[in-house]
C-alpha cells in the first residue's frame, strides 16, 4: 500500500511542475514590461523610470527568468502569491476572502445535485428505454447545453423581476442561494445523472445481476441491493472528482448572480489586469485537480486492492 | 477495407438513429440559416433608433435591440461567426491533437512520457479558468481580435484529441495487423496512415461532433463575459450580455442568443451522442 | 453654542416648518420612517490602505469637507471650511483663513495641523493636484504655495482627484503623510462605523457638523452597499435591498445605464438628474491624416445626427448642439456656437477627398459608449466615411490611444462642477499626453488665457475666445452633455444635489403603511 502511495505521489510531480510553469509563464508571454504595467495598476499614473526601477527591484524582476520562476514557485507552495497589482494586499489574502462564497455555493449545489442525480439516475437504469428514461436522458442532455448564464437570468427575470420572490443577486441569507444554486445545479446534476445511469446500466449487464435475477429476486432489490452497491465505488470517486470545482468551477453563474466568489474574483482580475491573482487561481485550481486525483485513486485502492497489485 | 466507415448500412444506420437525426437537423438548420443570412436576413449593422427596443413582430420577427437593428438578422448572422469560429478551432486542435496523440502513442518511450504529461497538466487545469486568463491576457498583449479568442481555445482544446487519439494508438499497436505491417517492414508514416488514423476516425468524429457543441459554449460564454468577439460583430453570446441590461424592458434582446447557442450546443450534442450509440454497436458485433 | 444669524434663520425656519409639519401630521395619518437608507454604488469605498485613494464619492462628499468649493452658476469659489483667503505673489501662494470651532467628528479640533497633513498626503505622492507645499502660519491659519500662478490652484483645492480635510489620527502612524489609512475621519455629516472591503460601510450622522449646521438627522444610519455590476444594482433597487443607486462621480462608467432610466421611471421610481458640465465627444487623432484636415473634422461633425445618439438615452441626456459644452458653462451661451447635421455637406467633403479605412476605437468597458460609437459608426458610413469599429479592452484602448493608432475615438472633455477647471488643463493645455484632445498654437494660447486669469469677469470673455478657436478649428466633434444621476424609491425623500453631487443629510425612507 504504501509503496502505492509513494508510486502515485512520484507520478503527480511532473504534473505539478508542469501546471506550475504554466502559470508561472502566464505572467511572462505578454510583451511589455509587468514593472510598468504594475506601476499603472496601482497608482494609476503614466510610469516614471525610477518608479518603474523601483517596482522591478522590488518584486524582483529583473533577475533571471530561472532564478524567478524558482523563487515564485518556492512561495507558492506555502501559499504566497506576492502582492496584488491592484490593491494593497497580498494575491492569497483576496483569495481567502472569496473562498467561503464559492464554498457555500459549491458544497449547496453539490449536495443537491447529487441527491437528485442518484434518483434519476436509478429511475433512468431501471425503466431503460422507458419513458421516464427517455424523459431524463433528455433532461441531462438539456442541463449540458443550455448556457447557464441564459439560464440564470431567465430565472431571474422569472423570480426576481416578475415574481419579485427573490433577490436577484448578493450573498447573504439563505434567499440568496437558491437561484444561483439552482441554475448550477441543472447543469452539474445533468453530467451527474449521465454517469449513474450508465455505471448503473453497467453493473446491471454483469454475471451476478444476471443470477440474481435468475434466482428470481424482484427487480428492485436486483437493482438497488446487488447493481447499485457494485456501482456505488465508480459513482463516488466520480461524485468526489468534481470537488475540484470547487475553485472556480461556477464563473458562469458566479457572474450572473454578482457571487461574490472565486470566479468572478477571476473574471473581475482579468479585466483589472491583476495577473498575480488569475496567476494563483489557475495554478491553485489546477493543482486542485491534481490532488483530489490522487486522493481518490488512493481511497479506491483501499477500497479495491486489485488496483493496488493491477499494474 | 474492413472497416469501411462509409458504408451503405451504416450510413443507414446513423439514421435511424433517432438521436442522430434531431441532431443533424438542428444544426442542418442553424447551418442554413447562417449560411443564407445575406438572403433571408437584412443588414445586422442597420441602425434605426426610431424603431429601437420593438418586441417582436412581423416585421422584426426576433424584436429590435437598443440601437433598434433587427435582432432576427443579427443573431443569423451571429450563428455564421459562431459556427465559423467554433470549426476553425476544432480542426485547428483536430490537426494538432491528432498529429501529437497519434506520434506519442506511436513512439512511445520517453516521447510518450513527456506528451502523456504534458497532457495530463492541460488536462488539469479547468478549462474555462485557462481560457479566461489566457484571452485576458492575449487582450492586452495584442488587443481584441477574433483570432485571439480562436488562439486562446485552441491551446486548451487541442488536449482532448491528443488524449483519445493516443489512447487509441496505443492500443491499436498491439494489434496483429499492426504487428503483421510491422513484421513486413511498412514504413511509420505508412503504418499510422494506412492503419492507425482510419481505425480512430470513428472516435474521433464523435469526439469531433461533441467538441463543437463544447466550443460554442465556450465562444459564447467568453462572448457573454465581454472577453470574446467584440461588437459590432454580431456573436450571440456577446448579444446576450448586451441585453441583460434590458432584462427587465426587452427581455428578447436576450431571449433568442441564447435559444440558438442551447439548440446549437444541444444539436452537437445530440448527434454526437447518437454516433456513439451506432459506434458503440458496430464495436460490439466486431 | 453662540448662534449666528444665519443659524438663527435656521433654527426659526425649522421651527416654523416643524410646526406646520406637526399640524399637518395632526389630521393625516400619523407617518413612521425608516432609520436606515441604503446606497448601491459601484466601488468599494477604499477606507483603508492608501489614504489619497478613497474613492470619489461618499468619503468625499458626506465624510470630509474641503476649504473651498467651486459654483458653477456663478463660476466662484466659495468658501467652505476656510472662512476666506489672500492671494499673494501673483497667485503662486494662497493664504487661507480657516473657520474656528470645526470639530471631526472625534470630536477634536479641525485646525491648520489637520490641513497640512491633509495636503501633504497629496505633495508625498507628487499628486497631479497636490500643492508645491503647505505651511502652517498659525492654528487657524495657513498657506499653500504652486509652481504656477494661475486660477487652476482654486480648482486643485476643490478637485474631485483631491481630497477633504482629515483628522491626523485618521492614519497609522498618526499624523504621518505616507501612513496607512486606518479610520477615515473627516467634518462631514456623516462619520465611518464599519467598513467591510468590497462589501460594505456603514455611516452615522456626525453629531457635530448637525450641531454646527443646526439640522436635525433623519436616519440613523447610512450604508453604502457594493455592487459593482449595473445590472445587478439595478436589480438590487428592483428588489427593494437597496434604496437609492448613486452614480460614480461623473458619468460614463459605474453609473445607472442611463437606457434603463424611463424604466425604472415608468416601474414608479424616482430618477434625479444634474446637468453637468461634461460632454462625450468624437475625438480626432488631428495630428496625422485625414483628420490632420480641418474639412474633415467639420465632415465628422456634419454627419454626426446628435439627437438620434440621446435617443440611445431616452433622451434623459441633451444632445450636443449648441456648444462644445453645456450652456451654463461660464461663456458657452455668449459664445454663440452651433453644431449642425448637414448630410449634403457632409457627403460633399468626403466625396472630395481621398480617404482611407478609418479606425475608430471605443472602450469596451464603457458599454454606453459602445453603442454610441456603433451608431456614430453607422452615420459616418452614410455620408462615405469607411470606418472600421474597434471595441477594445480598457488597457489596449489606452496603448493605442498612447501610441497614435487610431484616427477616431469617443471621449470627453469637462466633468462634473469641481474638475471642469482642471479638464481645461487636462484636454487643451500642454504638455503632451494621452489625454489630451485637441491643442494647436491658438487654442492652446486661449484655453492658457482662461486659466491664468483670476479676475472671473475678463474670464468669461477668455472662455468665449477660447470656445470659438476651438469651434472654428473643429477640435472636437460634441455629441451630447452628460448628467449625473440618483434613482430612488418612491418612498425616499430628501435626497439632493449639492454641486454635482447627490447629499443625504436630510435624506429619510418612510415606511410603507
Amino acid at each position: 500500500m504504501l509503496r502505492y502511495i509513494a508510486r502515485r505521489l512520484l507520478q503527480i510531480v511532473p504534473t505539478l511542475l508542469g501546471i506550475s510553469i504554466i502559470s508561472f509563464s502566464l505572467l511572462y508571454i505578454f510583451p511589455g514590461d509587468p514593472a510598468e504595467f504594475i506601476v499603472e495598476a496601482r497608482y494609476a499614473v503614466e510610469p516614471t523610470q525610477e518608479m518603474v526601477k523601483k517596482i522591478r527591484m522590488e518584486m524582483g524582476l529583473d533577475r533571471p527568468m530561472l532564478v524567478q520562476y524558482l523563487d515564485w514557485l518556492s512561495k507558492a507552495v506555502r501559499g504566497d502569491f506576492g502582492k496584488s497589482w491592484t490593491e494593497d494586499k497580498p494575491v492569497m489574502d483576496l483569495i481567502l476572502e472569496r473562498l467561503p462564497a464559492s464554498a457555500q455555493l459549491f458544497f449547496t449545489t453539490f449536495a443537491i445535485s447529487i441527491a437528485f442525480a442518484m434518483l434519476l439516475g436509478i429511475i433512468s437504469a431501471i425503466y431503460k428505454d422507458r419513458a421516464v428514461d427517455h424523459f431524463c436522458r433528455i433532461f441531462s442532455l438539456l442541463g449540458i447545453s443550455i448556457p447557464s448564464f441564459w439560464l440564470g437570468l431567465i430565472l431571474i427575470w422569472i423570480f426576481s423581476v416578475q415574481l419579485r420572490l427573490l433577490p436577484a443577486f448578493g450573498y447573504g441569507g439563505i434567499e440568496h442561494l437558491i437561484l444561483p444554486v439552482l441554475t448550477w445545479s441543472f447543469s452539474f446534476m445533468a453530467i451527474k445523472t449521465r454517469f449513474v445511469r450508465s455505471c448503473l446500466l453497467e453493473a446491471l449487464s454483469q454475471d451476478y445481476v444476471i443470477t440474481a435475477r435468475a434466482k428470481g429476486l424482484p427487480e428492485r432489490i436486483v437493482v438497488l441491493r446487488h447493481a447499485l452497491r457494485n456501482a456505488l465505488i465508480p459513482i463516488i470517486t466520480y461524485f468526489s472528482l468534481s470537488i475540484s470545482h470547487l475553485i472556480v468551477g461556477s464563473i458562469m453563474v458566479e457572474v450572473v448572480f454578482s457571487w461574490p466568489g472565486l470566479g468572478s474574483l477571476l473574471v473581475e482580475s482579468v479585466f483589472k489586469r491583476d495577473f498575480p491573482v488569475v496567476q494563483a487561481l489557475v495554478f491553485i485550481s489546477g493543482v486542485l485537480f491534481v490532488i483530489v486525483n490522487l486522493v481518490v485513486d488512493i481511497l479506491y485502492a483501499v477500497i479495491d486492492p486489485r488496483i493496488r497489485y493491477g499494474d | 477495407m474492413e472497416f469501411a466507415f462509409a458504408s451503405e448500412v451504416f450510413r443507414s444506420r446513423i439514421f435511424k438513429n433517432n438521436l442522430c437525426t434531431i441532431g443533424f437537423g438542428i444544426i442542418l438548420f442553424i447551418a442554413m440559416l447562417g449560411l443564407l443570412a445575406p438572403v433571408i436576413a437584412d443588414d445586422p449593422y442597420k441602425t434605426n433608433l426610431a424603431e429601437r427596443l420593438k418586441p417582436p413582430s412581423l416585421e422584426h420577427p426576433f424584436g429590435t435591440d437598443q440601437l433598434g437593428r433587427d435582432l432576427f438578422s443579427r443573431v443569423v448572422h451571429g450563428a455564421r461567426t459562431s459556427l465559423f469560429v467554433a470549426m476553425t478551432i476544432s480542426l485547428i486542435s483536430m490537426a494538432i491533437g491528432c498529429l501529437i496523440g497519434a506520434v506519442s502513442g506511436y513512439f512511445g518511450g520517453i516521447i510518450d512520457d513527456i506528451i502523456g504529461r504534458i497532457i495530463d497538466v492541460f488536462l488539469a487545469i479547468p478549462e474555462l479558468v485557462f481560457n479566461i486568463a489566457l484571452v485576458g491576457i492575449f487582450c492586452v498583449a495584442y488587443g481584441v481580435s477574433t483570432w485571439n479568442v480562436i488562439l486562446a481555445v485552441v491551446i486548451t482544446n487541442w488536449v482532448s484529441y491528443a488524449r483519445i487519439t493516443r489512447g487509441i494508438v496505443l492500443s491499436l499497436k498491439e494489434k496483429e495487423f499492426v504487428l503483421c505491417a510491422k513484421a513486413i517492414g511498412a514504413r511509420d508514416s505508412y503504418i499510422l496512415l494506412r492503419h492507425v488514423i482510419p481505425n480512430a476516425i470513428g472516435p474521433i468524429i464523435v469526439l469531433a461532433t461533441l467538441n463543437m457543441g463544447n466550443v460554442i459554449m465556450t465562444i459564447a460564454s467568453l462572448g457573454f463575459l465581454g472577453l470574446g468577439i467584440q461588437p459590432p460583430t454580431p456573436e450571440w453570446g456577446q448579444i446576450l450580455n448586451s441585453g441583460k441590461n434590458y432584462i427587465t424592458t426587452a427581455p428578447w434582446i436576450t431571449f433568442f442568443p441564447g435559444l440558438f447557442i442551447a439548440l446549437s450546443v444541444l444539436g452537437f450534442n445530440l448527434l454526437g451522442e447518437g454516433l456513439r450509440d451506432v459506434l458503440e454497436k458496430r464495436t460490439l458485433e466486431y | 453654542m453662540r448662534l449666528t444669524r444665519r443659524d438663527f434663520v435656521k433654527f426659526t425656519g425649522i421651527g416654523i416648518s416643524t410646526f406646520l409639519g406637526m399640524s399637518l401630521l395632526g389630521c393625516t395619518k400619523k407617518e413612521t420612517f425608516k432609520d436606515t437608507l441604503v446606497i448601491g454604488y459601484a466601488d468599494d469605498l477604499k477606507l483603508r490602505g492608501d489614504p489619497a485613494k478613497i474613492d470619489r464619492s461618499i468619503p468625499k462628499f458626506c465624510v470630509l469637507e474641503r476649504l473651498i468649493e467651486y459654483d458653477l452658476s456663478s463660476d466662484d469659489f466659495v468658501p467652505s471650511l476656510a472662512k476666506k483667503w489672500e492671494i499673494e505673489n501673483d497667485g503662486k501662494r494662497i493664504v487661507f483663513e480657516l473657520r474656528k470651532g470645526i470639530l471631526f467628528s472625534d470630536g477634536t479640533e479641525m485646525d491648520a495641523n489637520a490641513v497640512k497633513f491633509t495636503y501633504d498626503i497629496l505633495v508625498v505622492r507628487k499628486h497631479s493636484v497636490a500643492p508645491k507645499s503647505v505651511e502652517v502660519i498659525d492654528d487657524y491659519t495657513v498657506a499653500f504655495n504652486f509652481d504656477e500662478a494661475w486660477v487652476l490652484n482654486f480648482a486643485k483645492l476643490q478637485d474631485v482627484h483631491g481630497l477633504g480635510v482629515m483628522s491626523p489620527k485618521s492614519v497609522e502612524p498618526e499624523g504621518d503623510p505616507n501612513g496607512t489609512l486606518v479610520n477615515l475621519i473627516g467634518t462631514g455629516p456623516f462619520k465611518v462605523v464599519e467598513y467591510v472591503e468590497n462589501q460594505y460601510t456603514v455611516l452615522e450622522p456626525n453629531r457635530y457638523w448637525f450641531e454646527r449646521t443646526g439640522l436635525e438627522p433623519k436616519i440613523k444610519k447610512l450604508i453604502v452597499k457594493v455592487i459593482p455590476d449595473e445590472d445587478t444594482r439595478v436589480l438590487a433597487l428592483r428588489s427593494g435591498e437597496v434604496d437609492v443607486l448613486i452614480d460614480n462621480y461623473h458619468g460614463g462608467y459605474d453609473y445607472t445605464p442611463r437606457n434603463q432610466l424611463s424604466a425604472l421611471k415608468r416601474d414608479g421610481f424616482k430618477v434625479l438628474t444634474k446637468n453637468i458640465p461634461y460632454t462625450w465627444i468624437v475625438a480626432f487623432n488631428y495630428k496625422k491624416e485625414p483628420f490632420n484636415d480641418v474639412e474633415m473634422r467639420w465632415a465628422v461633425n456634419y454627419a454626426i445626427n446628435r439627437d438620434e445618439i440621446a435617443k440611445i438615452f431616452d433622451e434623459w441626456v441633451r444632445p450636443a448642439w449648441d456648444g462644445m459644452f453645456p450652456p451654463e458653462a461660464p461663456g458657452m451661451a455668449e459664445a454663440n456656437v452651433r453644431y449642425e447635421y448637414y448630410l449634403e455637406k457632409a457627403r460633399d467633403i468626403v466625396s472630395g477627398k481621398d480617404v482611407g479605412e478609418i479606425k475608430f476605437i471605443v472602450d469596451n468597458s464603457q458599454s454606453d459608449q459602445v453603442l454610441v460609437a456603433q451608431l456614430v459608426q453607422q452615420q459616418l458610413k452614410d455620408v462615405g466615411l469607411n470606418v472600421k469599429l474597434e471595441t477594445l479592452e480598457r488597457g489596449v484602448y489606452r496603448d493605442r490611444v498612447r501610441s497614435g493608432d487610431y484616427d477616431l475615438r469617443i471621449y470627453y472633455i469637462g466633468g462634473s462642477e469641481r474638475t471642469f477647471y482642471m479638464r481645461i488643463f487636462w484636454r487643451f493645455l500642454p504638455p503632451e499626453k494621452p489625454w489630451k484632445v485637441y491643442m494647436s498654437d491658438n487654442v492652446t494660447e486661449k484655453a492658457m488665457a482662461v486659466v491664468k486669469e483670476f479676475d472671473k469677469t475678463k474670464r468669461r470673455q477668455k472662455f468665449v475666445e477660447f470656445y470659438k478657436a476651438l469651434y472654428e478649428e473643429a477640435g472636437v466633434a460634441p455629441l451630447y452633455y452628460e448628467v449625473v444621476a440618483v434613482v430612488e424609491k418612491p418612498n425616499v425623500e430628501g435626497v439632493k444635489f449639492e454641486y454635482s453631487e447627490p447629499r443625504f443629510y436630510s435624506a429619510y425612507v418612510r415606511a410603507y403603511a
